[in-house]
């Protein structure tokens, strides 16, 4: 398949020399992504080369790669970088994404926002005579909460007479989702994990009920195409070249384009209010009491700079920014949707943050490792290890409501090799006890001296503090130091 | 909010067009689908249907054997086009 470059690694020295192959990017064989110590690069064959040329000539290219939409790129010469250049014809390197994320983990808003850049690069691109080859959410990165398109060796000029091969993975992968969260209210994210390859039309098609038939582009996107498809599916047609007998012209892959665009933009999510959605407002703590804990965390996160931070039951972002203060980047994850829809408008609007990217995590059931060899998409551990971790108001339901022990929990912390400050919500406060109120109590091990045991066993306390009048205690501390 | 007829009577109307064809390998790495390149006629508005139309045109032309000058030199270059 692919020139897997391996230079063996004698020294510590050298593991900065070896080169890896990026076990997902393999689908097109027409380029690799490889890496090198912190380094990105992607070999390129003759065909990709040229198209890469084509796209630097482009003038789209560089406005978008100025603004952050087009992920900064720039040949590389092999012998200077001591690369071997293999059997590729040349090799570009990328700017470094700060944190890999997938359209599974992201808010609707997110998923919106990455299918209008897609759409707009492709506007760009046919004006230029340029068109994408493929439609994946997986092209799309973030910084913070800015999407950038990542996959340079999708543009190439377009042939006359070509359609839009990627207009069925567009539908498969952005359209049907975003359909399936605004028209039935389901949450798209489930869909997306468990199929690599998106919503098929067929179906789509079966979801929707006959009032569903006369929302904006069910007809035409979902019921017209699910038809055709089967009509067309067993026939080994060449329609490409008939298309394009018959004069298929770029314009109606720009009329296509643009109607998506307007369709999409007016796509959002129904008005539901889920259960943490309103925590700004609703949360447990009187303003003083929250001054208290907002200033021990800013406290903890001033004592140093961290390249990356989790702020794990995050809501809507309130510590996330905090340790943004002083942080290279913040990874900010919550198992509810609304919560982290509602904070990445609410980021969009306002600062607009390049370093705090807000995704839909379930902790219990975190994103495992998928795809191909389960090394195509990475599981989260394997994407960035935090320096620091915050557990704020989280504990009582990873213990209580996800029934994880506490020890399995604190374990995984430690094997994060992070530094935490975790609050540990008391069994008088009143959320426990909203907790506990219909369930058994088993949780023996849900106490504060435990808590503190099993804490002081695997990290060092630098610093505690009650909360609440004692219903909460907060702390910080770093992993054991190694020996 | 319109319905559109067309919509409804164009899956069918584009579905007799087409009788058996060759075949020939698609040149991208990604499956296109047939179907969905074919609904990419009608969603090109009216110049979709014309060129949907000419699509016919030759096909029907084809079934009596006619191939009109002009189609059979669009339909060579077409094929070296993708051939590149």
């Amino acid at each position: 398949m692919s020139a897997v470059l391996s230079q063996a690694a004698a020294t510590p020295e050298g593991a900065a020399f070896v080169i890896q192959t990026e076990p997902g990017s393999y689908r097109d064989r027409n380029g690799c992504v490889f890496y090198r110590g912190n380094r990105i690069f992607r070999g390129l064959s003759k065909a990709a080369l040229e198209n890469w040329e084509a796209l630097q000539r482009a003038p789209f290219f560089e406005a978008n790669r100025k603004s952050g939409k087009i992920v900064d790129t720039w040949s590389v010469d092999p012998q200077k970088e001591g690369l071997a250049e293999g059997s590729w014809a040349g090799i570009v390197e990328h700017a470094r994404i700060p944190f890999i994320s997938y359209p599974y983990e992201w808010p609707f808003g997110m998923l919106k926002d990455a299918a209008l850049l897609h759409l707009d690069l492709m506007c760009q691109a046919l004006a230029c005579g340029m068109i994408l080859r493929d439609s994946s959410p997986y092209n799309i990165q973030w910084n913070g909460v800015h999407p950038v398109f990542i996959d340079i060796p999708s543009f190439a000029p377009l042939r006359k007479g070509e359609p839009w091969v990627g207009y069925r993975q567009f539908c498969e992968l952005f359209l049907y989702p975003l359909m399936l969260q605004a028209y039935k209210g389901a949450d798209f994210r489930p869909w997306l994990r468990g199929r690599i390859d998106g919503i098929p039309a067929e179906d789509m098609r079966r979801l929707m009920s006959a009032r569903d038939l006369l929302r904006p582009g069910v007809l035409l996107h979902v019921v017209a195409q699910s038809a055709l498809q089967q009509r067309y599916s067993s026939k080994g047609v060449n329609v490409k070249s008939q298309l394009a007998t018959a004069g298929f012209d770029k314009s109606l892959i720009k009329r296509n384009v643009n109607k998506l665009a307007d369709l999409v933009a007016k796509l959002v999510p129904p008005p539901i209010k889920t259960e943490w959605s309103d925590y700004d407002r609703t949360h447990s703590y009187d303003e003083k009491e929250f001054q208290r804990k907002l200033e021990f965390v800013r406290a903890a996160a001033a004592t140093r700079r961290w390249r990356l931070v989790w702020d794990l039951g995050c809501n809507t972002g309130t510590f996330s920014r905090v340790a943004a203060e002083h942080a290279d980047y913040v990874v900010a994850m919550d198992g509810d949707w609304m919560a982290i829809e509602r904070f990445y408008q609410h980021e969009k609007a306002g600062a607009a943050s390049r370093t705090i990217l807000p995704l839909v995590v379930n902790l219990a059931d975190a994103s495992p490792n998928q795809g191909w060899r389960g090394a195509e998409r990475k599981g989260l551990a394997e994407r960035g290890r935090p320096e620091l971790t915050l557990c704020l108001a989280l504990i009582h339901h990873i213990v209580i409501s996800a029934n994880i022990p506490l020890a399995d929990f604190i374990d995984w912390l430690a094997s994060l090799g992070t530094a935490v400050v975790i609050e540990f919500v008391g069994r008088d406060d009143e959320m426990v006890q909203i907790l506990l109120a219909n369930r058994d109590d088993q949780y023996d091990d849900y106490q504060p001296d435990i808590f503190r045991q099993l804490l002081a066993a695997r990290f060092d306390i630098r610093a505690e503090q009650d909360l609440k009048s004692g219903k909460r205690r907060i702390y910080f501390a770093e992993p054991k130091a190694k020996l | 909010m319109r319905i559109k007829p067309l919509a409804l009577a164009t899956p069918l109307v584009l579905s007799l067009m087409f009788a058996a064809m060759s075949t020939t390998e698609a040149h991208a790495y990604l499956d296109g689908g047939s179907g969905s390149m074919l609904l990419q006629l009608l969603l090109g508005g009216v110049a979709g249907l014309a060129v949907a139309a000419k699509l016919y045109w030759y096909k029907l032309l084809s079934l009596f054997g006619i191939k009109p000058k002009a189609a059979a030199s669009e339909e060579a270059e077409a094929e070296r086009a993708t051939q590149r």
